[in-house]
C-alpha cells in the first residue's frame, strides 16, 4: 500500500512540479521562494498521503499547500507585504487551465533566456521545470552542489536585476527565442545521452527529462514544426539507447549494434512525427531527425539507404553551412558514392582550422577505404600529431597499425 | 564654453555605492547585443577588472572644468572616472517624456576601431528616433565626441589621491560612441527598443539595468 503511495508521489512529482512552480512564480515573482515552497509541499505530501490517501486532485492539493506555505513565509517578512496582498488576492480565484499551461511556457522561455549564461539556462531549466535537486544537477554536470547552488542564485539574481520577463516572447521575437529554447533542450538531451558512472540510477537519465520537456513545448506550441522535429530527433536517437553500450560498458558503434534491441515504439513515434511534417519547411533538427530515421528503419547496417542520407546532409549543409556539417556530409557521400567522392568534398575544407584533427582523421579513413595506404598512413600521422583525446588517439593508432 | 560630459564610474561592483545620479547593477547583470541585434549574450561587451558601475551627465566649462568637478568631489573612494564630451547636437530625447513607470536601462553604444566592409541591416538614426516605441522610451541620449586631449580624460582615485590623464588614456571608453537612457517594462522590451539602432550595423550595445526603485 505504502509502495503504491510512493509510486503515486513520484508520478505526481514528475507531472506536477513544473506546473506548480510556474504558477507560484507568476504570483510571487520570487523564484527561490516558489521552489522552496513547492519542495515543502511535496515533503508534506510524502508525510500526509500515506496516512490520508492520495487526494483526488493531487495537483490542486500541491498548489494550495505550496501557496499557503508561501503566504506563511511572506507574512513573517514585513517587506514582502505587497507580494502578500497579491497572493491573497489570488487565493480564491480559480485559474483557467489555459493560464496554467501559459505559466509553464513562460517558465520555459525565461529559463532559456539568451541573457543568461548557457550553463545557467540548463541548470535553471532542470531545477524549476523538472524539479531536480541542486545536488542532482551538480552530479549531472560534474560540479559540486555548492558551485551549482551559486550558479542558480546568480541566475535568479540576474532575472531580478536585469528584469528578464516572465512572458512568452512577442510574435516577431518568438522564432529566434524558440531556437534558443530548442538549443537548451537539445543540450540537455545530448548531456543525458552519456550515461553517468558510479551513480545508482534513482531517476531516469537527463535524456528522459529532455524528451519530456520537448513533448511539453511541442504540445504548448503546436504550430512550430521544429519543436516536433527535435522531439523526433530525440526519440529516434534514444531508441538506440538499449544497444549503445555493451555488457562491459564500452560504447558500441552504430554499424555493430544489435538492432533487435532498439526501441520500436520510439522509432514508430519518431517516424509518425516526421511523416506529419512538410519536408519543404524542414529546419536543422528535423533534417537530423530524418537522417536518424534512415538509420533506424534499416533492418541491417548494410541495407541503410546511403543515398538518402547523403542527400539529407546536402540539405542540412545548405540550411546551416558549417565545416562540421560539411565534414559529416563528406563521410555520408563517401558511403553512398565511394571514398573518392567523399575526398573531393574534403578538399575545400583543408584550410579550415576549426576542424582540428578530425579533418585529417576523416581523410585518413577515406584514403584507407580507397586502398591508398601510403597516403592514408601520412594522414593518420597528421591526425595523431593533433589529437588530444585519449580514446580517439587509441582508435587512430589502432587503424594506423592495421595499415602496417 | 559650456559643454556636457558623460561621466562613467569604473570601480569594484562590491564596493560602496558611488555618489552619482545613476547607479548600475553589476557587470554580471549586463546583456550585450551584437550582429544587428540577432545575437544576445550574457555580460558586458568588454571584461574589465574595474567595470562601469555608475554614470552621470554633467555640464562644465570645458574639459578642465569637468576634471575639476570630479577631483573636487570624487564619486568613489577607489576607482576611475572617465569623462567624455557629448557631441553638441540636438538631444536624442523626444520633447514629451515617457511616464515614470517600469524599469530604467542604460544603453552603451560601442564601435570597433576598424569598420567592417559589410554591415547588418538596421534603421537609420532618424528612422530609429521616429519609431513610436523609441519615442515612448528614450529619456536621454547623445553621441560622444571622438577622443582627444580636449574631449576625453580619465581621473583615477586611489588612497585619497587623484591622477588625471587626458585624451586616449581610457582603456575602454574610447570604444563607447554614445549612450541612451531608456524606460522599459522589462529586458525584452529594452532589447526590442535597442535592436533596430544603427549602432548594431557594425557595433555592439550593452544593456545595463539601473538600480531603480
Amino acid at each position: 500500500m505504502s509502495e503504491d503511495v510512493d509510486a503515486a508521489i513520484r508520478t505526481v512529482f514528475r507531472a506536477e512540479w513544473g506546473k506548480v512552480v510556474a504558477g507560484l512564480i507568476r504570483i510571487t515573482g520570487d523564484w527561490a521562494l516558489a521552489e522552496d515552497c513547492v519542495q515543502d509541499a511535496f515533503a508534506a505530501a510524502a508525510r500526509r498521503w500515506p496516512l490520508d490517501g492520495v487526494p483526488a486532485s493531487p495537483g490542486a492539493w500541491l498548489t494550495t499547500t505550496a501557496r499557503n506555505r508561501a503566504l506563511d513565509r511572506l507574512r513573517r517578512s514585513a517587506v514582502e507585504a505587497r507580494k502578500l496582498e497579491e497572493v491573497l488576492a489570488m487565493q480564491h480565484d480559480p485559474e483557467p487551465a489555459a493560464e496554467i499551461e501559459d505559466d509553464r511556457l513562460r517558465l520555459v522561455f525565461t529559463c532559456c533566456h539568451p541573457a543568461l549564461p548557457l550553463e545557467a539556462r540548463v541548470a535553471l531549466t532542470l531545477r524549476t521545470l523538472c524539479g531536480l535537486t541542486v545536488a542532482e544537477i551538480g552530479r549531472a554536470f560534474g560540479a559540486s552542489e555548492a558551485a551549482m547552488a551559486k550558479r542558480l542564485v546568480r541566475a535568479r539574481a540576474k532575472i531580478d536585476h536585469a528584469g528578464i520577463p516572465y512572458v512568452v516572447p512577442e510574435a516577431d521575437a518568438l522564432p529566434e527565442r524558440l531556437t534558443g529554447v530548442l538549443a537548451v533542450l537539445y543540450l540537455l538531451f545530448t548531456e543525458g545521452y552519456a550515461p553517468h558512472e558510479g551513480e545508482e540510477v534513482v531517476r531516469p537519465p537527463l535524456s528522459e527529462e529532455a524528451i519530456r520537456l520537448t513533448r511539453l513545448v511541442a504540445a504548448l506550441l503546436p504550430r512550430e514544426p521544429e519543436v516536433r522535429g527535435l522531439l523526433a530527433l530525440e526519440l529516434l536517437h534514444d531508441a538506440r539507447r538499449p544497444a549503445r553500450t555493451g555488457a562491459d560498458g564500452v560504447p558500441v558503434p552504430l554499424d555493430e549494434q544489435d538492432r533487435s534491441r532498439w526501441d520500436r515504439e520510439r522509432i514508430a513515434e519518431g517516424s509518425a512525427l516526421l511523416a506529419a511534417l512538410d519536408p519543404a519547411s524542414d529546419g536543422p533538427y528535423t533534417l537530423q531527425a530524418r537522417i536518424a530515421f534512415e538509420h533506424d528503419r534499416a533492418p541491417a547496417d548494410a541495407l541503410t539507404d546511403r543515398a538518402a542520407i547523403a542527400a539529407l546532409y546536402g540539405r542540412l549543409a545548405r540550411l546551416t553551412p558549417s565545416p562540421f556539417v560539411e565534414l559529416a556530409r563528406a563521410v555520408a557521400v563517401s558511403l553512398a558514392d565511394g571514398p573518392d567522392a567523399g575526398l573531393a568534398l574534403l578538399a575545400p575544407l583543408e584550410r579550415d582550422r576549426r576542424l582540428g584533427y578530425q579533418l585529417a582523421a576523416t581523410r585518413a579513413d577515406l584514403l584507407r577505404r580507397a586502398g591508398r595506404d601510403a597516403a592514408a598512413r601520412a594522414a593518420y600521422d597528421e591526425a595523431l600529431a593533433a589529437v588530444s583525446n585519449a580514446a580517439e588517439r587509441a582508435f587512430l593508432e589502432r587503424r594506423r597499425a592495421e595499415l602496417g | 564654453m559650456t559643454v556636457s560630459y558623460l561621466l562613467l564610474v569604473r570601480a569594484d561592483p562590491a564596493g560602496p555605492a558611488p555618489d552619482t545620479a545613476f547607479r548600475l547593477h553589476g557587470p554580471a547583470d549586463a546583456t550585450t547585443l551584437r550582429d544587428g541585434g540577432r545575437t544576445i549574450t550574457d555580460g558586458p561587451f568588454a571584461d574589465l577588472a574595474e567595470p562601469v558601475i555608475a554614470a552621470e551627465v554633467i555640464v562644465a566649462e570645458g574639459l578642465d572644468g569637468a576634471i575639476q568637478a570630479v577631483t573636487a568631489h570624487p564619486p568613489v573612494a577607489e576607482g576611475v572616472v572617465e569623462l567624455r564630451a557629448l557631441l553638441d547636437e540636438e538631444d536624442d530625447a523626444p520633447a514629451t517624456q515617457p511616464a515614470p513607470t517600469g524599469r530604467r536601462y542604460l544603453l552603451l553604444h560601442a564601435l570597433p576601431a576598424e569598420r567592417p566592409a559589410t554591415r547588418a541591416p538596421t534603421k537609420s538614426l532618424p528612422e530609429w528616433l521616429a519609431d513610436p516605441r523609441v519615442q515612448a522610451s528614450v529619456l536621454a541620449g547623445a553621441r560622444l565626441e571622438e577622443t582627444s586631449d580636449d574631449t576625453a580624460a580619465s581621473v583615477r582615485i586611489h588612497d585619497g589621491e587623484t591622477t588625471v590623464a587626458r585624451g586616449d588614456a581610457a582603456e575602454l571608453t574610447d570604444a563607447i560612441a554614445g549612450y541612451d537612457l531608456i524606460a522599459a517594462e522589462h529586458l525584452d522590451d529594452a532589447i526590442a527598443i535597442a535592436r533596430p539602432h544603427p549602432t548594431l550595423g557594425f557595433g555592439v550595445i550593452e544593456i545595463r539595468p539601473l538600480v531603480w526603485t
